[in-house]
C-alpha cells in the first residue's frame, strides 16, 4: 500500500517551525463535517414522502412549488417509510459512533491521526453515497447500511481522531484545544441544516421529487473535500516536543498524572467508570431538555411561543451547545477538570429545578436563560472529558481511552429518549396537565446530575500499580527538559 | 562573512514565520466562514423569541 504511505504517522511528524495553530482548524474541519449528524432530522419528513412524491407527474407547476411545500402537500403512499423507521437511521449512526470509537481507538493511537481522519472521511462520505443509492432505489436496508453503519463508523473515527493529537500539541491548554475541535461537532449541524434544505430545494427544482438522493450525493462530495483539508493539514509533534517555555502550572494539582496508563489498564480503574457515569448522566440530562425543548416551550408559553418560534429556540440551544464546548473546556484549564464538573453537577440541578418554575411564573427570559445554561454544560461535558482523561491517564493512549468512554454517549443516546418518553407517557396516563408534564422529567434529570456530583467527588489519582513506568508522559512532567527541536507556541 | 550568514538565516526564518502565519489565517478562515454562516442562519431564526 505504498500509494497510501502519505497517511503514515512517520510522514506527518511536524518539521521544526511548524505552527501548532494549524492543527485546530484541521480538527475543526473533521468535526464540523461529522457534526452534520445532529441535523439529520431535516431529512426525516422528506424521507417519508419519497414514493408519494415520485408518483406525481413532473409538471412545471409542481417544480415551481418549494420542496418543503411539496413535502407538506403530498400524503405518504402506503409503500413509504414511516417516521419511527426513519429515526432508526440516526439512532444506528450514534450506536456505531460509540462502537467504532471504542473498537478503533487503540488502532488510531498506533497509526496516527491522518490515517484515521482519512478512514473517517471515506466512511462518512461513502455512507452518504450508499444512502443516496438507498434513497434512489427506495431500499431501506441500503440507507441503514450507508448512513447508519458506514456513516456511523465515520462519525466515531472522526470524533476521536484529532483529540489525542491536539492534547499533545497543547499540553499547556488541553481543555481549550479539545474544546475547539469538539465545538465543531456542535456547530456542524448549524451549517448542515440550512445547507441541506437549500440542496433539497435545488435538486427538487432540477429533477422533481423531494431531492433527498441528490442532496445525499452532494453532501458526500462536499464533506469528502472538506475533510480532506483536515487530513492533509494535520501533523503530530516530534517526540519530546513541547511549546517554548512550557512549564506545567501548579493549579493542575495532584490529579494530573505524570505517567501513562494503557487502555487495557484504564478499563480496570474506578476512575474510568466514574467518568463513564459522569458522561452518561450529563448526556442523559441534556437530552432530557434537548428532546423536549420545542414542545415544552410551546406548552409553558402557549400564546407567546408558536411552533416557528420554538424552532428558532431549538436553534438557539444549538448555539449554547456549541459555545459551551469551547468555553467550559477552556475554563477547565484554569480551574481544573474536577472543579469544572463540580460546577456542572451543582449549577445543573439548580437550573433544572428553575425550568418548571419559569413556566409557572410565565418568565420566558428565565426559561431561555436556564435552558441555555443547561445546554452549555451539556456541550461542556463532552468537550472537557478528553482533558480529564488526559489528566488521569496521561497522553499516550488517551485517544483509545476516550473512544471507550464514548460508549457512555451511545448508552445515553438510547437511555435518554426512552426515559423521557416513558416518564411523559406515565404523566399523560395519570392525567397531569400539559404544562406540568415536564416537571417530573426535569426533577429526575436533576437527581441524575447529583449522582454525577458524587462520582466527581470520588475521583482520585490513578493508583500507581496501573501506571506504565517505562514510558513517562513528557507532556505533563514537572521537570522542564529542554530539547533542540521546538516550535512556536 | 559570519554576519552575512546570520542575516540570511534570520531573513529565511522570518519569511518562514510569515508564510506560516498566512497559512494559519487561511486555515482558520476556511473553517470559520462556514461556521459563521451557519451561526448567522440559526440566529436569524431564533431572534423571534426575544421579540
Amino acid at each position: 500500500m505504498a500509494l497510501l504511505s502519505f497517511l503514515d504517522r512517520e510522514r506527518i511528524i511536524a518539521k521544526p517551525g511548524f505552527n501548532r495553530w494549524l492543527v485546530p482548524p484541521a480538527a475543526l474541519a473533521i468535526h464540523l463535517s461529522i457534526g452534520q449528524a445532529y441535523a439529520f432530522s431535516v431529512f426525516n419528513k422528506p424521507l417519508t414522502k419519497l414514493v408519494a412524491a415520485s408518483q406525481l407527474a413532473p409538471t412545471d407547476t409542481l417544480r415551481a412549488l418549494s420542496q418543503s411545500k411539496l413535502v407538506d402537500a403530498v400524503t405518504a403512499a402506503p409503500a413509504d417509510w414511516s417516521i419511527p423507521e426513519v429515526t432508526w437511521v440516526f439512532s444506528l449512526a450514534i450506536v456505531f459512533l460509540g462502537l467504532s470509537a471504542a473498537v478503533f481507538g487503540a488502532w488510531l493511537d498506533r497509526v496516527g491521526p491522518r490515517k484515521a481522519m482519512f478512514a473517517s472521511a471515506m466512511c462518512f462520505s461513502f455512507g452518504f453515497f450508499l444512502g443516496a443509492v438507498g434513497v434512489h432505489l427506495h431500499q431501506f436496508w441500503l440507507l441503514l447500511l450507508g448512513y447508519g453503519v458506514l456513516g456511523g463508523i465515520g462519525l466515531g473515527l472522526g470524533y476521536i481522531s484529532p483529540v489525542s493529537t491536539l492534547i499533545k500539541w497543547f499540553p499547556d491548554k488541553p481543555g481549550m484545544a479539545t474544546g475547539l475541535a469538539i465545538m465543531g461537532f456542535g456547530g456542524g449541524a448549524m451549517i448542515a441544516a440550512p445547507l441541506s434544505v437549500k440542496l433539497m430545494q435545488y435538486f427538487h427544482s432540477l429533477n422533481g421529487g423531494v431531492g433527498v438522493a441528490g442532496t445525499f450525493a452532494a453532501l458526500g462530495v462536499i464533506y469528502l473535500v472538506y475533510m480532506m483539508f483536515g487530513v492533509f493539514t494535520v501533523r503530530v509533534p516530534a517526540p519530546g516536543w513541547h511549546p517554548v517555555g512550557y512549564v506545567p502550572s501548579e493549579h493542575q494539582g495532584k490529579l494530573v498524572s505524570s505517567y501513562n496508563v494503557s487502555v487495557h489498564d484504564a478499563w480496570k480503574t474506578p476512575q474510568f467508570w466514574l467518568l463513564w457515569i459522569m458522561l452518561l448522566v450529563n448526556v442523559t440530562a441534556g437530552i432530557g431538555v434537548l428532546s423536549q425543548a420545542s414542545p415544552m416551550s410551546q406548552d409553558f408559553f402557549p400564546v407567546r411561543i408558536t411552533a416557528v418560534i420554538a424552532g428558532g429556540f431549538v436553534g438557539l440551544l444549538s448555539i449554547a451547545n456549541m459555545s459551551g464546548r469551547f468555553l467550559w473546556s477552556t475554563f477547565s484549564d484554569y480551574i481544573g477538570r474536577k472543579a469544572t464538573y463540580l460546577v456542572f453537577f451543582t449549577l445543573g440541578p439548580l437550573m433544572y429545578i428553575l425550568v418548571p418554575l419559569s413556566g409557572r411564573i410565565r418568565s420566558v427570559a428565565l426559561f431561555v436563560f436556564c435552558c441555555f445554561v443547561i445546554l452549555t454544560m451539556y456541550g461542556g461535558g463532552f468537550a472537557t472529558i478528553p482533558a480529564y482523561l488526559r489528566d488521569l491517564f496521561g497522553t499516550r493512549q488517551v485517544g483509545a481511552i476516550h473512544g471507550r468512554l464514548l460508549t457512555a454517549w451511545s448508552t445515553a443516546g438510547v437511555l435518554g429518549p426512552a426515559l423521557v418518553s416513558y416518564i411523559g407517557k406515565y404523566q399523560t396516563d395519570h392525567g397531569v396537565p400539559k404544562a406540568h408534564q415536564y416537571d417530573l422529567t426535569l426533577y429526575i434529570m436533576a437527581g441524575l446530575l447529583l449522582i454525577g456530583l458524587i462520582c466527581d467527588l470520588l475521583v482520585r489519582p490513578v493508583d500507581a500499580r496501573y501506571h506504565s513506568p517505562e514510558i513517562p508522559d513528557t507532556s505533563t512532567m514537572r521537570v522542564f527538559t529542554p530539547t533542540p527541536e521546538r516550535s512556536r507556541g | 562573512m559570519a554576519d552575512d550568514v546570520r542575516l540570511q538565516s534570520a531573513s529565511a526564518s522570518s519569511r518562514a514565520e510569515n508564510s506560516s502565519k498566512v497559512l494559519v489565517i487561511l486555515a482558520w478562515t476556511f473553517v470559520l466562514v462556514p461556521l459563521a454562516w451557519g451561526v448567522t442562519q440559526t440566529l436569524i431564526k431564533s431572534i423571534a423569541i426575544f421579540r
